[in-house]
């Protein structure tokens, strides 16, 4: 008993003065920047490699009051799926007159058998933005965030602003959000039309697009309430719910049509996808400090109008091995149900459905990631981490609308990515 | 009728979390929720990574948050 007591009044010693340290370290943080550096380099084997510098720096010019601008840059190269389903034959794709963004001029895109076939591409994109935090009373913040990006072919300019309330004893928060976005599709070499044949060049004359840019908006709203379990539980549970509508098809996407019998390929046609999209997630989150170590834990149900419902499952367990050292094991599984327009391939003598895609993304998966993390702090705030992930999607590969030949080939190759980044956070 | 089932259900929840599970933590009793890595988001940048190669990659997205920009990646 007597041990006990001199345990607790230890524990709130230490507690006092960890408070009182917490309290030091966000006065030196007042009227200070904190500068954020990154890269992440992202690799798929065969297909696309990203590489993402991107830095942030938050300024807090009184106690409650900040703001942080920042500025990513995306450099993307490599193959992308067509959405042309694999055959066994030879394949040769007429390349459409605005899949150019690789410089190609080739007009067909040979495909070898047994092979998933690809597109080349090469962008950029640099996107800016700016987080403004404001305390409007001891219990009430707002949140106003504005965001622009650009690439080749995408603008994007968006707004958010949200409220958190919390109760006078500070164990809960409400939250209240909202954000919009207007989008400009700029495909190159003009916007397709869609669900249309693609021909070789000599023979294809008529007027493949229709005008040279489409708008796209998204709007999202979101109420939460995080709550403070007990001294080492905190919990986190979101309702969200948008709408995208305007043009949501992707330009550079095609659609094989095959043999009902033979299931060889026949034509390729460009895809459409329906131009709203409903979409709506619940989110939960628990943090659990252990007596050394922490624990991050989430799950999401997801569904939307194109009638995928995903399911979200992640965790993260940080070991600290000393007071500045700790590692981060993590993994995340993810899967997905198809959406309903989405086909591997069409059948050539029925008729074609009023939207289609074979984007690979719209097809039933299972995701999974791995990974690590090792991170050094230095200061309240400086940090240098570093994090490697491993990520690989299964899909169907023998589904079962396959048809003749497509029976023996595998429809949705699994996909690996390699994923690494490293972070610098400084106190200045 | 499930979209009944899942609000009540969900209604259940934080009712039974309000009156059974949550402790009255004093202010002196929060040095541990102060921490960085007791933070729900403790280093955004890496979440922003993160969300932006799955919402190229998958179908879903949002439900953590809101705001962010936009990209052509899907």
């Amino acid at each position: 008993m007597q041990l006990n007591k001199k345990k607790s009044i230890r524990l709130a010693l230490a507690a006092a003065s960890c408070t009182l340290l917490a309290e030091h370290a966000n006065a030196t943080e007042a009227n200070g920047w904190i500068i954020n550096f990154g890269t992440l380099f992202y690799r798929e084997d065969n297909r696309v490699n990203i590489m993402e510098p991107m830095v942030t720096a938050k300024h807090k010019y009184n106690e409650e009051d900040s703001f942080t601008l920042r500025y990513i840059r995306d450099t993307m190269s490599g193959a992308s799926p067509t959405g042309a389903s694999i055959s066994t034959k030879q394949q040769l794709i007429p390349v459409q007159s605005n899949t150019s963004s690789s410089g190609s001029t080739n007009k067909y895109n040979p495909v070898d058998p047994y092979t998933l076939p690809l597109s080349k591409f090469l962008d950029e994109r640099i996107a800016v933005g700016i987080n403004w935090n404001k305390s409007l009373s001891r219990t009430f913040h707002s949140i106003l965030g504005a965001n622009y990006s650009t690439e080749h072919d995408y603008r994007s300019t968006s707004g958010s602003a949200t409220f958190l309330k919390d109760t006078a004893d500070k164990l809960t928060t409400f939250t209240l959000g909202v954000s919009y976005s207007n989008d400009s599709v700029i495909p190159i070499g003009g916007v397709p039309i869609p669900l249309r044949l693609l021909q070789p060049p000599s023979i294809d004359n008529g007027e493949a697009t229709q005008g040279t840019r489409k708008n796209k908006q998204v709007l999202n709203g979101l109420v939460g309430v995080t709550q403070v379990i007990s001294r080492r539980v905190l919990m986190q549970l979101n309702f969200s719910a948008g709408k995208t509508s305007g043009y949501l098809t992707d330009p550079y996407k095609i659609i094989s049509q095959v043999d009902s019998i033979t299931g060889i390929t026949q034509d390729y046609i460009t895809e459409k996808r329906q131009d709203h999209r409903y979409r709506a997630a619940v989110y939960w989150k628990t943090v659990v400090h252990l007596p050394e170590d922490v624990i991050h834990f989430s799950y999401r149900y997801y569904r939307d109008s194109w009638a995928v419902k995903s399911h979200t499952l992640k965790a993260d367990y940080q070991f600290n091995i000393t007071n500045h050292l700790y590692i981060i094991p993590s993994a995340r599984l993810y899967t997905q149900t198809r959406a309903k327009f989405f086909h591997y391939s069409l059948l050539k003598n029925e008729p074609i459905p009023a939207y289609a895609s074979a984007d690979l993304r719209l097809a039933p998966m299972i995701s999974a990631t791995a990974g690590l993390k090792i991170g050094y702090n230095f200061g309240s705030n400086s940090e240098i981490s570093a994090r490697i992930q491993h990520m690989r999607q299964y899909g169907e590969k023998h589904q079962a609308e396959a048809v003749g030949l497509q029976k023996q080939l595998d429809l949705f190759p699994t996909l690996q990515v390699w994923m690494f980044n490293i972070e610098l956070t400084m106190d200045i | 009728m499930k979209k009944l089932i899942f609000i009540f259900g969900l209604i259940g929840l934080i009712n039974s979390l309000s009156g059974c599970m949550i402790a009255d933590v004093k202010p002196w009793d929060r040095d541990l929720l102060a921490e960085k890595q007791m933070q729900l988001t403790p280093d955004p940048m890496e979440n922003s990574m993160d969300q932006h190669i799955y919402f190229s990659k998958e179908a879903s997205s949002g439900g953590q948050a809101i705001g962010g920009g936009g990209c052509g990646c899907n």
